[in-house]
């Protein structure tokens, strides 16, 4: 990569405030326009990650090592200097989307909400670019959707939907926890064709996911994470076809079993 | 859970409520005004006076009804006073955790610990015997389980995911206890309130009828169970009625509170 990496880990750990480690000596990079997969099974230390770089860990937790985004040290960065990146510079995207939108308030709400707060724009303008961005997601009826409560929409839509509301303020790195599997495999499809379209724009998008086939996608690189420690990385066609690490072979051997590993490039 | 609520309770306080607020619309007597030509009549129906009229010969019917419009007027008031001082201090709590949840809730443990009527025996010295005094005197008191009750709300809420995403979507905390927990948090402060407002007017006519409340001829539930209970061997209908209409005030709403708390899954 000849430009500086967008995001960068040198020993990287987080250790909670018993001292049980969550994560433990992690060093990678992200380019720029890359979607770098993060696999491991449950527990592994995933989605701490993803809420660590934000400075959103659990309370207690120390965390040591850096992790350098644009030039700036996230780790042990201060709350003023964390909270204006959020949703504006580093946007994450939840795994279930039922529980991620608040059921008293419209998903116009919450999404206006966003938009003036990242982007600062008054109510009418806001309700413009809300439109426009659920028209960038291919999502039909936009205007209607405003009006509707979260558990009024299907899945699928509160997902894609989700996912407008994250890029809203085109972040430049994309946290994406698990943000397939709730949904079925035509959405699941959407919502991967939409990250896509997101990396060719330039997003890095850092992608959580137990599932190998949605990796052998999507992915550029995959991270292969065991009980907080990186036990191999590389090239995702390299490293689906001939995993030098045990682990990731068990892992492979497990979504084979399952399915059979749909489209490996 | 989707247990009907009350209907004969809801009529009942519906028939109460709509008493109170129109009472000066629908009677030609008021409450205050002395009869000396009509004291203590029986209820009849002939002369306009339907239970008959108290020993300054005013309608008992119309102090009824005013009785109910101070008790529901203190109850009211003094409730949103202290939906509105719980409310903030209990999402506040439970919101920033920590050492300001020990404070704020230390605090609460403190106030509960203070004897309310001696405390506000204190307060009619210092200050005079006013209503609206009772007011501040009782919502003063009657946040403490509010705040309660939202802190832990807000303890379970702010683990939810939707919180979690108002964080990481850079929301200040002010915005999301405003605009994610406070609205998340109707229901469990309406079944609140149904429950507060019956405790009130209980405080209310146990005051008054100390004679620390309402002040005559200004009357309210414990003004007339005083003046009833004073003349209950000669008189037992002056002490009967306004009982009848606290129990069936306090009741309905009760069991409206009880209702709307199931149907919470509280």
């Amino acid at each position: 990569m000849a430009s500086e990496p967008l995001l960068r880990l040198q020993a990287y750990s987080q250790v909670r405030a018993d001292g049980t480690p969550v994560l433990q000596d992690l060093s990678f990079e992200l380019g720029r326009g890359e979607i770098l997969g993060v696999v491991g099974e449950s527990g592994s230390g995933k989605s701490q990650l993803l809420l660590g770089l934000l400075g959103l860990a659990m309370p207690g937790s120390r965390v040591s090592g850096s992790a350098c985004f644009d030039g700036i040290e996230l780790a042990r960065a201060p709350e003023p200097v964390l909270r204006p990146l959020r949703g504006r510079k580093i946007a994450m995207l939840f795994q279930d989307p039922l529980l991620t939108w608040n059921p008293c308030l419209t998903l116009g709400s919450q999404l206006i909400e966003t938009a003036r707060l990242h982007l600062g724009s008054d109510s009418g303008t806001a309700r413009a670019q809300v439109l426009q961005a659920l028209a960038e997601a291919e999502l039909p009826d936009a205007g209607m959707l405003l009006d509707r409560y979260p558990h009024e929409i299907s899945g699928g839509m509160r997902q894609r939907a989700l996912l407008a509301m994250s890029v809203l303020a085109k972040p430049a790195l994309l946290l994406a926890d698990e943000p397939t599997t709730a949904l079925d495999p035509t959405t699941q499809r959407r919502v991967l064709a939409r990250l896509a379209s997101l990396r060719e724009r330039g997003m890095s998008i850092l992608l959580v996911t137990h599932d190998l086939g949605v990796v052998a996608e999507i992915a550029d690189r995959v991270l292969v994470l065991q009980q907080g420690v990186i036990v191999e990385q590389g090239a995702t066609a390299q490293l689906l076809r001939a995993p030098a690490s045990a682990y990731a072979r068990t892992l492979l051997d497990a979504a084979r079993q399952m399915e059979g590993l749909p489209c490996l490039p | 859970m989707s247990r009907s609520l009350p209907r004969a309770s809801l009529v009942l306080l519906g028939l109460l409520i709509s008493a109170a607020v129109l009472v000066p619309w629908l009677s030609p007597h008021d409450y205050f005004t002395p009869d000396w030509d009509h004291t203590e009549l029986p209820p009849q129906w002939s002369r306009g006076h339907l239970l008959g009229t108290d020993e300054l010969g005013r309608d008992l019917l119309v102090r009824l009804m005013w009785s109910c419009r101070i008790s529901l007027l203190v109850a009211g008031v003094a409730s949103l006073i202290s939906l509105v001082i719980g409310l903030a201090w209990g999402v506040t709590a439970g919101y920033f955790g920590g050492r300001v949840d020990s404070i704020l809730m230390r605090v609460v443990d403190v106030l509960y610990s203070v004897p309310f009527t001696p405390f506000v025996i204190v307060l009619t010295v210092l200050f005079g015997r006013d209503l609206v005094l009772l007011f501040i005197a009782i919502g003063a008191v009657s946040w403490l389980d509010i705040a309660r009750v939202t802190r832990a709300q807000t303890l379970g809420l702010k683990e939810r995911e939707f919180i979690i995403a108002a964080e990481v979507a850079g929301l200040t905390p002010w915005a999301i206890m405003w605009r994610h927990i406070v609205p998340n948090l109707i229901g469990i402060t309406l079944v609140c309130l149904t429950l507060t407002i019956p405790a009130v007017v209980t405080t209310e006519a146990f005051l008054s009828y100390l004679g620390l409340g309402a002040q005559s001829p200004l009357t309210s539930l414990g003004v007339m169970l005083a003046d009833g209970a004073a003349q209950m061997r000669s008189r037992p209908l002056l002490l009967i009625l306004p009982a009848v209409v606290l129990i069936a005030l306090v009741h309905s709403c009760n069991r409206l509170g009880d209702a709307l708390k199931d149907r919470h899954g509280l």
